[in-house]
């Protein structure tokens, strides 16, 4: 009997602690009054073919500390729009990271990418990893955060149950949920690797030469173009060691791209 | 005296005999002994020679000494005749050139010199039985390395010669490693198989090992090559001087009695200079693009005759000498009208590397290709030079269809002729901004977020170890009625308490009486009944309590059988002194960790 009001008691004490977690992110957007009336802004001016002042507007939200997939987006038009593909690029890529099924977001990232001059041809994955990217690609990190905290916590309680009541059913249910459990955490460990913040970028400039040493006078390993996406893995003053797609490593100014 | 001489072979798979002479020293004095070796290398079946006189020395034959030796894996032998030669007089003395015939094919030596000089005027010569430390200090200076280059002033990623050489000077060394060579700004090329050979240095005859390679210099400065450090095992032979073999007697019995010691050496050379020069800013062609040496372009298309959309691979190779890795591919003079994708290397061979580009024409206008242009910089003539390709003639004819764009999503097959047009201008910005948050604040960051996980497990924890406990007190009565004695015994003392200040004496006592016996029983998982004043030592003992509390304990059950039959003989004090008493009993029992 008093197993049952104590589970009870459990049930009701976490219940509230989940509903209180939900509220936690949403409070975030608050502070944000300004914004809206700047997006605006910035959507007439690119109504009006004035790309550059409304690319200026949509740096302005940026800059208050605030974003999202559209402003990124808005953004990546504009500088579509002035011919600078490397930049468009690197905010589409951005508002791919926020809205990882925008179908609008795709299109215009496929098309930049599709004009600039850049075939590299990656290196394969792993089949295992390949998999996991293809599933991870269809939700945020958040959104993979979130289902990881939820199964967590569902976990956690059907465990809890299962002591208090000894009943199997629950058991099975806590099993089956650590499996999913495992499973979402190697999802979200490739999307994190995915968007490693700082790690990934894009080339901005038409054409640069990537070098055996971070010098100009150092040889020219290979050249990279504009909208090419590349890991940043190391640091000399103000060069990057930066590897390609297909595995080529080499060091550029750090001027010629743009973190995602 | 004692040290063999080791002969690294200078070309061990060679089928002609080596055949060369060494002393162990080249000053000596006068009556003393000097050790000659004729050493014939990649054979052991060569007789010993008879000396010719030489006035002033006697020479007298010790016997052979055969040697295999290994290194990198080649093996090879020789034989040492070693000979003792004692000169009587003071001078210089040149010993050989010696000759002999074998298998109907004559061989000759070198000449080697000995001075010598008056007793006490020669250089002092460390002992070949001495310490550790002097023989490896004496070690030091028979083996060494030199590090040298073909050129002190390179261009960058201009391709030079490194030399290694290994020098010992009659030393035994087995196991030698490839060098390896510190050195930033610099790109090394593998080692080629070593050689080996003799050379004389400083008046010495040494035994080399030479290791070659092409460096590179990547960037532009004073930069410093070396030092080159190579790992070896030098082998020696020791005697004991004290012992009865020690004595000059059994130095004629070679190496008889010798005992063999590997020291492990790593050897440095010193570091060089190189002055790397950057290409010069003069004459520079723009499409050069770091590619050093001598080279030649070849270029060659197909298919000739097209239509418009459809692709070209041109061929580009150069061939020549000079650093491949920094032949990047020659680029096209005119882009007008073609569409492009990157070249990509499609071979790489000694002197030659190849480069494939698919070119499409997007026009039928187009009658041929423009020129291939390839800039190179010639560190000999110090000169950029530029190779131009002839136009070659294409036929392109207009396409069945509007000329597709190709959409080039995946970058994997960019000449996918079922790829469509999906676009041809960007799709419309967004009305709505979306959801705002703060730039950067993922959710797996956010403090509160991750405190609510902590919760969640600290609640887990907390029902964990309640379940837990409650099943211990289900399953484990001793544990159960140990949390239980001390609840119940200060329930019982409040009582008692209230009948002290009563004065009511027989409930009192017998009200102690209880709480002991049942405080006692719960406390150490015993029938309660079974507590009384008889079995409290034996209960002292068994569970290690302190002497005095068991006293103390007895004094309390004696206390309450003397309420029983003498109650007058008991005031409030004794039973204030009774109660104390009880209270402190149970307080330590209850600190008694047992």
């Amino acid at each position: 009997m008093k197993a049952k009001i104590i589970f009870k008691y459990v049930i009701v004490l976490l219940g509230c602690a989940g509903i209180l977690s939900s509220f936690v992110y949403s409070a975030k957007a608050q502070s944000a009054s300004q914004a809206p009336a700047l997006f605006y802004k910035a959507n007439e001016f690119f109504q009006q073919g004035n790309y550059e002042q409304a690319e200026r507007i949509y740096q302005e939200i940026l800059a208050s500390g605030l974003d999202s997939g559209s402003i990124y987006y808005n953004l990546g038009n504009a500088f579509f729009k002035q011919g600078q593909m490397g930049r468009a690029i690197v905010n589409y890529e951005r508002a791919q990271r926020l809205l990882p099924r925008d179908s609008d977001v795709q299109a215009n990232l496929q098309y930049a990418l599709s004009l600039c001059n850049n075939s590299v041809v990656p290196l394969r994955h792993f089949w295992l990893i390949s998999i996991l990217k293809r599933i991870a690609k269809h939700l945020s990190l958040d959104a993979w955060t979130l289902i990881l905290s939820g199964i967590y916590f569902f976990g956690l309680l059907f465990f809890a149950g299962f002591m208090l009541s000894k009943k199997i059913a629950l058991k099975k249910i806590a099993v089956c949920l650590s499996c999913c459990f495992i499973l979402v955490s190697c999802l979200w460990l490739v999307k994190f690797q995915e968007i490693r913040m700082g790690k990934k970028a894009i080339i901005i400039v038409p054409e640069i030469d990537s070098r055996f040493a971070p010098s100009k006078d150092a040889v020219v390993h290979f050249k990279t173009y504009e909208g090419a996406s590349i890991d940043i893995i190391d640091q000399n003053n103000a060069w990057l060691r930066i590897k390609t797609p297909d595995g080529k490593i080499g060091w550029v100014p750090d001027t010629v791209l743009e973190k995602i | 005296m004692a040290g063999s001489f080791c002969i690294l072979n200078a070309q061990a798979f060679a089928k002609d005999i080596n055949f060369s002479v060494s002393l162990d020293r080249d000053h000596v004095e006068v009556g003393d002994m000097v050790q000659l070796g004729l050493v014939f290398e990649n054979t052991q079946s060569v007789p010993a020679l008879q000396l010719p006189e030489i006035k002033g020395l006697k020479a007298q034959y010790i016997g052979p000494s055969t040697q295999m030796t290994n290194v990198n894996g080649q093996m090879s032998s020789s034989v040492t005749h070693r000979y003792r030669i004692v000169p009587m007089q003071t001078g210089s003395f040149t010993l050989g050139p010696f000759s002999f015939s074998y298998n109907n094919d004559n061989y000759f030596s070198e000449a080697v010199d000995l001075v010598v000089v008056d007793r006490g005027q020669a250089p002092q010569r460390s002992a070949a039985g001495g310490s550790s430390g002097d023989q490896n200090n004496d070690i030091n200076g028979r083996i060494f390395i030199i590090l040298s280059s073909q050129k002190n002033k390179v261009y960058i990623n201009e391709p030079f010669e490194i030399t290694v050489k290994m020098y010992i000077n009659q030393l035994s060394v087995q196991g030698i490693d490839y060098p390896v060579i510190n050195a930033q700004g610099f790109v090394f090329e593998p080692f080629t198989q070593p050689r080996q050979f003799r050379e004389q240095l400083a008046g010495k005859i040494h035994d080399v090992v030479e290791f070659k390679t092409i460096a590179y210099a990547s960037q532009q400065g004073e930069l410093t090559l070396g030092p080159a450090k190579m790992n070896a095992k030098v082998v020696t032979r020791q005697k004991d001087k004290s012992g009865f073999f020690g004595s000059d007697f059994f130095d004629d019995f070679g190496d008889m009695f010798d005992r063999a010691k590997i020291i492990p050496m790593n050897v440095s050379s010193p570091e060089l200079s190189i002055n790397v020069l950057p290409f010069p800013d003069k004459d520079k062609p723009k499409e050069f693009s770091g590619a050093v040496g001598s080279f030649n372009l070849e270029v060659s298309a197909a298919p000739l005759e097209l239509k418009a959309g459809d692709p070209i691979t041109l061929k580009m190779i150069i061939n020549g000498s000079g650093n491949f890795d920094s032949v990047q591919s020659p680029v096209l003079s005119s882009l007008s009208g073609l569409k492009t994708y990157n070249s990509e290397v499609q071979e790489t061979t000694a002197g030659t590397k190849v480069f494939e580009q698919v070119v499409i024409p997007q026009k039928a206008d187009i009658n041929n290709l423009p020129q291939v242009k390839f800039a190179f910089f010639d560190p000999q003539k110090q000169m950029y030079f530029t190779k131009t390709s002839q136009p070659i003639g294409l036929k392109v004819l207009p396409a069945d269809e509007k000329v597709a764009v190709i959409i080039d999503t995946s970058k994997q097959a960019p000449l996918n002729a079922s790829t469509r047009v999906l676009g041809q201008d960007i799709i419309y910005i967004k009305e709505h901004i979306g959801t705002l948050r703060p730039r950067g604040a993922f959710l797996y960051k956010n403090k509160k977020f991750i405190g609510l996980n902590i919760l969640w497990f600290v609640l887990f924890m907390a029902v964990y170890f309640f379940q837990l406990r409650k099943e211990r007190l289900t399953q484990d009565i001793g544990y159960a009625r140990k949390l239980r004695a001390p609840k119940v015994a200060r329930i019982k003392i409040q009582k008692a308490k209230h009948y002290l200040a009563q004065n009511q004496k027989e409930l009192f006592y017998e009200l102690i009486f209880k709480t002991l016996q049942e405080y006692l029983g719960h406390r150490f998982n015993r029938p309660s009944a079974g507590m009384t004043a008889d079995i409290v030592e034996e209960l002292s003992a068994a569970q290690g309590l302190d002497p005095q509390i068991g006293e103390k304990l007895k004094h309390c059950f004696l206390q309450c059988d003397m309420a029983r039959y003498a109650t007058a003989a008991l005031d409030q004090n004794k039973m204030r002194e009774t109660l104390a008493m009880l209270e402190q009993v149970i307080d330590y029992l209850e600190r008694f960790k047992k």
